[in-house]
């Protein structure tokens, strides 16, 4: 889309959708560049991402990199474009690819809300673009075709009777609603809302009547099948802290991971692990729910803690552990969350690297997603077909979708940063998630899916809402190759 | 409306007047004559209302609230069953108690007495006419408590009932709720139906449910989940609900014979609060029915009993409880920690205006707490009951305090208090609090022992000394009373041994042997002692008042002290004693007793903890957006409604001003064809209803769509030009076109959606009144009881009095001065200065409305409040259908409403706080109407469907019939309560209002045990609602804190955190990463903020609904209290979490700080 004369109000009012001002100046040097301004925009905002004003120096950087056609293969690449470099962290083979630690934009504001669902939206929009010839809604009551493909925000997901469904289909411009029928209509029943989806139908009256709903999804050619000779292990809520933390189970697992165990051959195994996941809630936190003090052992925050750094500390150090934190630790509770603050972190020994949640991990080259999974309570009871007993089915609906938690106003907390670090922009190797307290792995198209188990036992919560914790359950992966499942608990 | 007199007085039909002492006939005659007037005045209202609305310029052109007069009319009147009254009435008269009239009407209904039913509308009208019964015909629940029944299937094929409750059954209480569901099994033996056969999944749901329910609402009982399953499992009817909260389950979902997975609020209640708190007196009905299947419910009473009740009860009762101090708020202080020394000291009695869950507190007290007790301020206390509120008695001790000077004072006047009260420096002692053995008995709460009084004393010395008044004597006669005659030491001069040590006595009488003089230096004889630490501090804890003069302690009177600890007049030793003559740890009694050899009684053993509960109210009922008439206005009328921008608006450039869109009836004239909205029509005949079916468009007369059974819509989008109808209404009613806005509401949300004339809302906004969603206009006001009065205190003289129709005092004699004490009639109220003011207001809003728009002579022609006494209003209770007839018969200020007990239990409540309303009876009559009642679950509570004229005290809420009426309680009693005895075994001992139920004494005759100079005297408006900042709240509140000596002030920091503060912020918190959004134009809600970042539906801009201002506004003070206070660890970490928290979501972290001329 080229468009030839472009005023200054025009450039300034597309930086402003993305919380951007722009220095005069600045404006000047887009116009006369002959650059595609949307181009310009894009790129200049992701570049400059946390600051408010764009500068003229700013700009003509952009366009230096731009015309050196260097940005391309970034944007494609990694989702992480322009970061300067010192952020990668690197420590050895591992690199952090996406955080948002650090870089927290959120100041609360309507703004903020606003970017950030443009994000998300402008994200899975370039995600669907290649399968999807969609046309803004808001031009639907202008046009004469009959077979129309639109991009929006699902909404407002209702059944109509035994055959029919509806919903509404959001974007910039305008909101439509859509009817759905027969294979269509089952579709349709599973959407949860809030979800950035395709729709291909024809036009009726002022409504879409679906014939088919397009996910972003991941390729069916999606996979990184190369056999590696390490074993990665996937563990999360341990819950240090709390009394129904299963102490003797979790040394037990220790012991196994330094080669201590009974068993040889799970010796063995045990040699062969280089890395350990810890998806979130690895203590059980201070006022997280009402009267928590009542079923903590370890009240202080600082005292849960530094136990779990004890423990940390009796792994063999040459496992590299990386750690991301839930909603029971002591950082925000809303996503993304940033890694543990410095207080927390420094307790741990040197091998343990703290990351964001969700954290997206680069490790010899597998591509790590972690998230803690607070949004599989949501869509679990949204979705009559999945449960508790199977959380990596719900996972894989994440993936269908590319965003870690798409339903707005649940349960998932939202924290409205300028980019939308849920989004599932890059395909991971592996995505691991916990928060359910149940196991369960899988492969979805060619990635690797595990909801780790947990390190507590039944609370009295889980009780009442008919939860089923399976503690003590770790799963051990060789990339490329096998999927073992190691039972620590045996109540 | 025809109601007679001879249906209440079936009394002195026998001779027995000889019986009747010659008083009681006076004031029966008296009562009779009241009853007459009342019902008089009633009618004569009732005609000028009846040919007001017959001109058909209101929704229907008759008095819409029908008179009942007794509970069998009421019930009949609210459920809409011919024929219903006269059964329930032979059932009566036949002797039969209301469980065995609920059945006996069940099972008349099922047989077809009332019509031919099928099975699910007979067992429908059975189990809401039990209910009805069981409520007196006054609560909501039978109408909208009972969502409806149905009948599913068991597994096996066989039918069963389920009843769907909804929340309003709530008002319905424990007996009747659980009555419902034995009338049901009941009927369905009679209908041949099976009973419930329960599934695994659907007994956990409950268990999964209940517990939900308790989190997200409140329940006073939660069942263990034993209990739940015992309750399901057997009970043989299914307890069902409608979903009334969100929140919905995350266990056990989509059940098939469940029909929602949201929580079931109705269900929740009766179960709970229902079958499971209310099993043994379910047992009973049972019992007495002769039903079975119901033997489970042993079970469920045997497992709460079986272990306690073996347990020594006197100590459990008085073991301190703090669950009173649960869910504590910010800003409503502590007054005193569960048992403490220095909290209040309980005295039993009841004052002529408390009783009936109320608490009494000497005026001084409140003063002395900071002003945040008024009178009418609900307190939370440790026991009997849960909560009461506080009235003035000046016949009880006032708070002992320590002043910054040393001086220790006991304070027993409002007037001493309030001249000392910036001096205070701790406060050692919070004064008596006054409860009624009734409210023992109410609560079935063990009496505690009592305090040493001059009650007590009184009757113990009676016949042993000289006959004469002992009220206030010196320490000389106290002392030779007790030397001369034996008798214990008089409770004035009886200090608080037992609140100190044996050891600290000791002390205090080797330093007075060492250090005290006698001098006659200041004033008369003191005793002067050498300033000492220790010393004065057990002084204080004794409460003997003393003064600090030059380093020295001054005690004016000194004689009983020095007796106590054994010394004589010239403070030498007369009687010595050794610790180890006495018992094991001793405490102080024991040591005065031993050393003075005079019988010493226990002052204080017991002390009741309380905190403030909600404030005392007195205010005009508002609805936010508070409007003047219910006529919808649309957007038209702008954000704050008003009728005025509604003139002036234009829909576009081409429309026409004051022409808006929308709902109202439809109307159509049958004589002229014209639709309208009104009842009358243009051309004068009266219209008919119409109805539209949405589905297929058509216009039938009836409420179901003759095409496709659909249901129909009494409403239609109408395009009305309200600048026409404005001026109109103004011509017609003879007014101009003020400057005042007059606010109407967006829309209406009854059912065919009837508008009221524009006339009425010209007339209140003019008169600056505001209407209810019923058409009325109300006033509410704590409520607060009173049995006898003085005139004076409410402004009235003996010639008004009169006029009223009061002619004795409550001794029986003439009425001569303003002073004597008069016996309040049941259904006289005196309200607050405040609602005179509005009702004043009222009746002149009513007087041109009946002037100018019903063109009638004016009615009440007042021309100050004092003129509306004698005239009759309507008492009406949330969560009730039926009104109560009242009389005005004066003001106090105070902002509270003072009416009969009789009268608060005949709306169903009682005086622990709550609030209800009055209207003037004219304006009821006038503008009430069905029509206006939202068409929602709870839509018909609130609203005066039918109104009772005479109030029987039979026919109220049972409660009030253990409140206790005499003038005395009998030495048994206090010796009793020192054995913690059940206050069950002085049921028939000391009188209630149940004793007198058989015969009309129960209208007149009532006693008290204490009097009070004036039922205004105190503080009018608690310190709560006169310091506005929450900041200024807390710091006033802790200040409090620091001063009460029975206060831990840094327990209440912690639990002001922990229960208030951090809740609101976690909650806000929460939220707000999932907030909705909201035009600031239109007022439309957005779930998710649309992509464009404005309205799609006005194209405003949007704004958040929760703002980082409402989750920090409480960080910085919780930080504060943390700082200031001995908060735990675990709680400052909180705090920290949360900082860091708020923190991260509103502070950018990359936020580069720009100055502008960095650009320039």
């Amino acid at each position: 889309m080229v468009i030839k004369s472009i005023d200054t109000r025009t450039v300034v009012a597309k930086f402003a959708l993305n919380g951007k001002n722009v220095h005069p100046e600045a404006v000047k040097l887009i116009i006369n560049s002959g650059v595609d301004v949307d181009r310009v925009v894009d790129y200049a905002c992701r570049k400059c991402n946390g600051s408010f004003i764009i500068t003229p120096e700013d700009i003509s950087d952009v366009l230096k990199e731009l015309s050196s056609g260097r940005e391309e293969k970034k944007v494609f690449d990694t989702g992480l474009k322009d970061t300067p470099k010192e952020e990668v962290e690197s420590k050895g083979q591992i690199s952090i690819l996406k955080d948002v630690t650090g870089k927290s934009t959120c100041r609360g504001t309507v703004e903020d809300f606003v970017a950030y669902f443009n994000s998300r939206y402008e994200k899975l929009y370039s995600i669907l673009k290649p399968r999807v010839k969609a046309i803004p809604i808001g031009s639907l009551g202008r046009i004469k075709m009959e077979e129309v493909e639109v991009i929006g925000f699902a909404d407002n997901v209702r059944e109509l009777d035994s055959s029919k469904a509806m919903f509404e289909l959001e974007d910039k411009t305008g909101r439509v609603r859509v009817y759905a029928e027969g294979k269509v209509k089952e579709q349709v029943m599973e959407l949860f809302g809030d979800e950035v989806i395709g729709v291909a139908g024809r036009l009726r009256g002022r409504s879409i009547i679906a014939d088919r709903i397009i996910f972003p999804d991941v390729p069916i050619s999606n996979g990184n099948r190369k056999r590696r000779d390490f074993l990665m292990v996937f563990i999360s809520d341990v819950h240090f802290g709390s009394n129904t933390f299963l102490k003797e189970e979790w040394s037990r697992f220790v012991k196994w991971l330094n080669g201590e165990s009974e068993n040889e051959k799970l010796n063995e195994l045990a040699h062969s692990v280089k890395y350990i996941f810890v998806a979130g809630d690895l203590t059980d936190g201070v006022g997280i729910y009402p009267d928590q003090e009542k079923e903590l052992e370890i009240l202080d925050i600082y005292q849960q803690y530094e136990f779990a750094a004890e423990q940390f500390d009796l792994i063999r150090e040459d496992i590299k552990i990386i750690l991301s934190p839930g909603n029971h630790d002591a950082v925000r509770q809303a996503e993304p969350q940033p890694a543990l603050p410095k207080e927390f972190s420094s307790l741990f020994p040197k091998n343990v690297i703290h990351v964001g949640n969700p954290a997206y991990v680069d490790v010899e080259g597998i591509k790590v997603l972690l998230y803690h999974g607070r949004s599989l309570d949501d869509i679990i009871s949204r979705v009559p077909r999945l449960s508790y007993e199977r959380p990596h089915e719900a996972v894989m609906e994440l993936l269908k979708r590319r965003h870690l938690a798409p339903l707005y106003g649940e349960r998932s907390p939202i924290a409205p940063e300028k980019e939308d670090y849920l989004v599932i922009d890059d395909v991971p190797d592996v995505i691991h998630s916990g928060h359910v307290h149940t196991y369960g792995t899988g492969f979805y198209r060619g990635v690797f899916v595990i909801n780790s188990s947990t390190w507590q036992s039944q609370t009295e919560f889980q009780k009442k809402v008919n939860l089923n914790p399976v503690p003590g359950n770790v799963a051990v992966y060789q990339p490329g190759g096998n999927v073992y499942r190691l039972k620590f608990y045996s109540g | 409306m025809i109601i007679t007199l001879d249906k209440f007085f079936p009394l002195f039909d026998d001779g027995s007047r000889d019986e009747a002492a010659e008083i009681n006939f006076k004031l029966y005659e008296e009562i009779r004559r009241y009853h007459e007037s009342l019902l008089r005045e009633l009618e004569r209202l009732y005609k000028i209302a009846e040919r007001a609305r017959s001109l058909g310029l209101d929704p229907k052109p008759h008095v819409e609230i029908p008179v009942a007069r007794n509970m069998a009319e009421r019930v009949e009147k609210l459920l809409d069953i011919n024929g219903i009254a006269r059964k329930i009435e032979d059932y009566e008269n036949a002797g039969l108690s209301r469980v065995e009239i609920c059945f006996r009407i069940a099972k008349d209904i099922v047989s077809g007495e009332f019509g031919n039913l099928d099975k699910e509308t007979a067992m429908d009208k059975a189990v809401r006419a039990a209910v009805a019964i069981q409520t007196e015909g006054v609560v909501a629940a039978p109408i909208e408590g009972i969502a409806k029944i149905r009948l599913d299937r068991n597994l096996d094929g066989s039918e069963f009932v389920k009843i769907y409750y909804a929340g309003p059954i709530r008002s319905a209480g424990g007996t009747a709720q659980v009555i419902s569901v034995l009338v049901a099994d009941y009927v369905r033996r009679l209908l041949g139906l099976n009973r419930y056969i329960p599934t695994e999944e659907e007994i956990l749901r409950y268990c999964e449910e209940i517990p939900l329910y308790k989190k997200v609402a409140n329940l006073q009982y939660l069942p263990s989940d034993d209990e739940i399953r015992l309750i399901v499992e057997n009970c043989p009817v299914c307890i069902d609900g409608e979903p009334t909260e969100d929140a919905e389950v995350s266990g056990y979902r989509n059940l098939p014979r469940v029909e929602t997975n949201r929580v079931r609020g109705g269900m929740a209640l009766v179960i709970a609060e229902g079958i499971a708190l209310k099993a043994p007196k379910l047992k009973k009905i049972v019992d007495k029915i002769k039903i079975d299947g119901w033997e489970w419910l042993d079970k469920l009473i045997n497992k709460d009993s079986g272990g306690s009740e073996t347990k020594d009860e006197s100590k459990d009762a008085v073991k301190p409880k703090d669950k009173y101090l649960a869910d504590i708020v910010a800003g409503r202080p502590v007054f005193s920690h569960p048992s403490r020394k220095g909290g209040f000291r309980l005295r039993y009695g009841r004052a002529r205006n408390s009783g009936f869950a109320t608490v009494g507190l000497n005026p001084a007290t409140m003063v002395i707490a900071g002003g945040f007790i008024a009178i009418g301020t609900q307190l939370k206390v440790e026991r009997p009951g849960k909560a009461g509120s506080v009235i003035p008695v000046t016949s009880i001790d006032g708070p002992t305090v320590r002043l910054k000077n040393g001086d220790v004072v006991r304070v027993n006047s409002y007037d001493e208090a309030v001249k000392i009260r910036d001096s205070v420096e701790k406060i050692l002692d919070m004064g008596e609090i006054l409860i009624n053995f009734g409210d023992f008995l109410e609560n079935n709460h063990p009496l505690i022992p009592a305090g040493y009084c001059y009650e007590w004393w009184v009757q113990e010395v009676r016949g042993k000394i000289p006959e004469s008044d002992y009220t206030r004597i010196d320490e000389d006669t106290a002392l030779s009373l007790c030397d001369n005659y034996g008798v214990p030491l008089h409770p004035d001069y009886t200090y608080l041994w037992h609140d100190i040590s044996a050891e600290d006595a000791l002390y205090l009488r080797d330093y007075i042997v060492k250090n005290g003089k006698i001098e006659g230096k200041y004033g008369k004889s003191s005793l002067i002692i050498k300033f000492d630490r220790k010393a004065k501090e057990i002084l204080e804890d004794l409460l003997v008042e003393h003064k600090i003069r030059e380093g020295y302690i001054v005690l004016e009177r000194w004689k009983v002290l020095a007796r106590c600890l054994g010394l004589n007049e010239d403070l030498k030793i007369q009687k010595d004693v050794k610790l180890d003559e006495l018992g094991e740890h001793p405490d102080g009694l024991e040591f005065a007793r031993k050393a003075s050899c005079i019988d010493i009684r226990a002052k204080a053993p017991s002390r009741i903890g309380a905190r403030m509960g909600r404030p005392e109210k007195s205010k005009e009922r508002m609805m936010s957006p508070a409007p003047h008439m219910l006529f919808p206005l649309g957007e038209a009328g702008g954000k704050t409604r008003d009728l005025k921008k509604a003139v002036d608006y234009t829909k576009g450039y081409n429309a026409t001003k004051g022409e808006i869109e929308v709902e109202l009836p439809l109307r159509a004239c049958p004589e002229c064809g014209r639709e309208s909205f009104y009842l009358k029509c243009s051309c004068g005949a009266f219209t008919e209803q119409h109805y539209l079916c949405p589905a297929c468009g058509i216009r039938t007369r009836d409420e179901v769509c003759e095409r496709c059974g659909r249901e129909t819509t009494g409403y239609k989008l109408w395009k009305v030009n309200v600048r026409e109808l404005y001026h109109r209404a103004l011509e017609n009613i003879g007014e101009r076109d003020s400057n005042g806005t007059i606010k109407g509401v967006i829309g209406l949300t009854s059912r065919n959606k009837f508008p009221e004339r524009m006339e009425k809302g010209i007339l209140r906004a003019k008169n600056k009144v505001y209407v209810f969603k019923d058409g009325t206009v109300r006033y509410d006001m704590t409520d607060l009881p009173v049995t006898h009065f003085r005139p004076k205190e409410i402004g009235l003289t003996v010639e008004k009095l009169k006029e009223l129709g009061y002619e004795y005092d409550y001794l029986g004699n003439d009425l001569r001065n303003e002073d004597q004490i008069v016996e309040l009639k049941p259904q006289d109220l005196i309200l607050s200065k405040s609602a005179g003011e509005y009702l004043f207001r009222v009746s002149k809003f009513v007087d041109e409305l009946l002037v100018k728009f019903y063109g009638l002579e004016p009615f009440y022609n007042a021309e100050k409040p004092e003129d509306l006494i004698g005239h009759l209003v309507i008492g009406l209770a949330p969560h009730t259908s039926a009104g109560v007839l009242g009389r005005i018969i004066g003001f106090a200020d105070v902002n509270a409403g003072y009416a009969h007990p009789y009268f608060h239990a005949a709306k169903r409540r009682n005086c622990d706080g709550d609030e209800d309303c009055v209207m003037l009876l004219m304006d009821g009559l006038l503008n009430f109407s069905r029509e206006f009642l939202p068409d929602k679950r709870g839509g018909q509570m609130d609203a005066p469907l039918v109104l009772t004229a005479i109030l029987d005290p039979k026919e109220v809420d049972g409660e009030v019939h253990n409140m206790d009426v005499t003038d005395s309680y009998p030495l048994e009693f206090y010796l009793a309560t020192l054995r913690c005895a059940h206050p069950k075994e002085f049921s028939g001992v000391i009188e209630r209002v149940e004793d007198r139920l058989g015969d009309e004494r129960k209208y007149f005759g009532l006693k008290f045990t204490h009097d009070t100079d004036d039922i205004a005297l105190g503080i009018k408006s608690s310190a709560y609602k006169t310091l506005k900042s929450m900041q200024d709240k807390v710091s006033h509140q802790m200040e409090l804190a620091r001063k009460i000596r029975a206060v831990d002030e840094h327990d209440v920091a912690e639990r002001v955190i922990k229960t208030h503060f951090l809740p609101d912020i976690i909650g806000n918190l929460r939220a707000f990463s999932r907030q909705e959004f909201r035009c600031v134009n239109c007022n439309q809600k957005f779930r998710r903020i649309p992509l464009a970042g404005k309205c799609t539906r006005c194209g405003g801009s949007l704004t958040l609904t929760v703002h980082e201002g409402s989750i920090v506004k409480y960080l910085d003070l919780s930080k504060t209290l943390a700082e200031t206070y001995n908060v735990s660890d675990y709680t400052r970490q909180r705090i920290r979490l949360i900082e860091v928290e708020t923190q991260s979501l509103f502070e950018s972290e990359l936020k580069r700080q720009i100055k502008i001329d960095e650009f320039f």
